[in-house]
């Protein structure tokens, strides 16, 4: 067997990846347009660059973990 | 429907209560006599300023000021080019949005903000039809994501040993003249890259199939590049789930069933969660025909 048959964990490590959050936050969610509202995201946000946000962003840095936890145990915002 | 919009009312300077301050929408909640308390009050996005609610026909909606000086349609232009601003308000986004006490939240985009109070309640009130819906599909749901990634090389590998067509052409390359071995070499290459792609498609489909059927919905979002996830395997399926909490046990069992099946085949997988339902509440309500982007 080679060292790549022993990764694929049996239980796949859950966590939460800034790039993730990043991606959803900025491109989903509830978007309510009425006059009132000042500045929407849905509008408003197009003029951020998602991509290079997202991209910019170091994939180790996942949220509640430092790079050493990267594929160990999923530490969600909540155990913050 | 949405009654007609009047185009007239005036835009009201937001120079209310506290000066230069913004509502800031982190997102809708339904309040339901079996969420727990909550432990504490939740810090908003600048010091100070707590999360706060303010209800409206049932609904919660989650908030705190923001000041005009940052989040202000002008500033937050400029502010949101700063890339470690953006990212540090989308992380106090999100963690104001997972500490709320409410099961069922439906997460507003980053940065939705308001005027005041009095705005936000009359946008809830217009949508409310839009907003029950998307409550009534989420219910308590929380979204978790699966990416799952190949090394193509490990694949190859697999293939080479468990494709019929691909042992058998092996088999005949180790037996072959030199010349002739040369050539099937390369055509047993191609071959490997060939079968290894459409493995990884059909085991990315099979295994999504085989997860959203323990999950309330699913969606299937674009597989990202490698200049996006970093990695130097390719993204071969990148879904979200809506997952009821007390579904989440069976949903994760049914991903590790999976990836048990899939052990030693290059494949890795990714699950990301618990998030609020972002993919699933993607109402965009507009102004009817006004709507447009400006």
């Amino acid at each position: 067997m080679t060292a790549d048959a022993t990764e694929p964990a049996a239980a796949p490590a859950r966590r939460l990846v800034l790039a993730e959050l990043l991606d959803r936050a900025l491109t989903k969610g509830v978007v309510l347009r009425t006059d009132a509202v000042i500045s929407v995201a849905g509008i408003d946000l197009l003029f951020v660059d998602i991509k290079a946000l997202v991209a910019s962003v170091d994939t180790a840095a996942r949220i509640g973990a430092g790079p050493a936890a990267k594929d160990h145990h999923a530490v969600s915002l909540r155990d913050l | 429907m949405t009654p007609p919009l009047s185009r007239t009312a005036p835009r009201r300077p937001a120079a209310k209560a506290a000066g230069d301050m913004l509502i800031y929408v982190y997102g809708v909640a339904r309040p339901s006599a079996d969420d727990p308390e909550p432990l504490s009050t939740i810090d908003g996005l600048i010091p100070d300023r707590p999360v706060r609610f303010i209800a409206c026909d049932g609904l919660a909606a989650a908030v705190s000021e923001v000041p005009t000086a940052e989040f202000g349609e002008t500033a937050l232009k400029q502010k949101l080019q700063d890339v470690a601003w953006a990212k540090a308000r989308v992380v106090d986004h999100h963690r104001v949005l997972m500490a709320l006490p409410q099961a069922t939240v439906l997460p507003f985009k980053f940065c939705t903000v308001f005027s005041d109070g009095q705005a936000l309640i009359r946008a809830l009130k217009q949508h409310g039809k839009n907003l029950k819906t998307a409550f009534d599909a989420v219910d308590g749901a929380r979204e978790w994501g699966l990416k799952l990634f190949v090394d193509p090389d490990a694949l190859g590998r697999h293939v080479r040993m468990t494709a019929p067509h691909l042992v058998q052409l092996t088999r005949k390359t180790g037996t072959a003249s030199p010349g002739t071995a040369f050539f099937l070499k390369r055509r047993l290459a191609d071959m490997v890259t060939e079968t290894a792609a459409k493995t990884a498609g059909q085991w990315a489909q099979s295994i999504h199939k085989a997860v959203a059927q323990a999950a309330k919905a699913a969606a299937e979002q674009p597989v990202q590049p490698p200049s996006l996830h970093g990695r130097g395997t390719d993204m071969v399926l990148n879904a979200a789930y809506l997952v009821p909490r007390k579904a989440e046990g069976a949903f994760h069992r049914a991903i590790e069933t999976v990836a048990r099946r899939h052990a030693g085949t290059g494949l890795d997988f990714d699950v990301i969660g618990p998030m609020p339902p972002y993919s699933f509440v993607t109402i965009e309500a507009g102004l009817g025909a006004a709507g447009g982007r400006p």
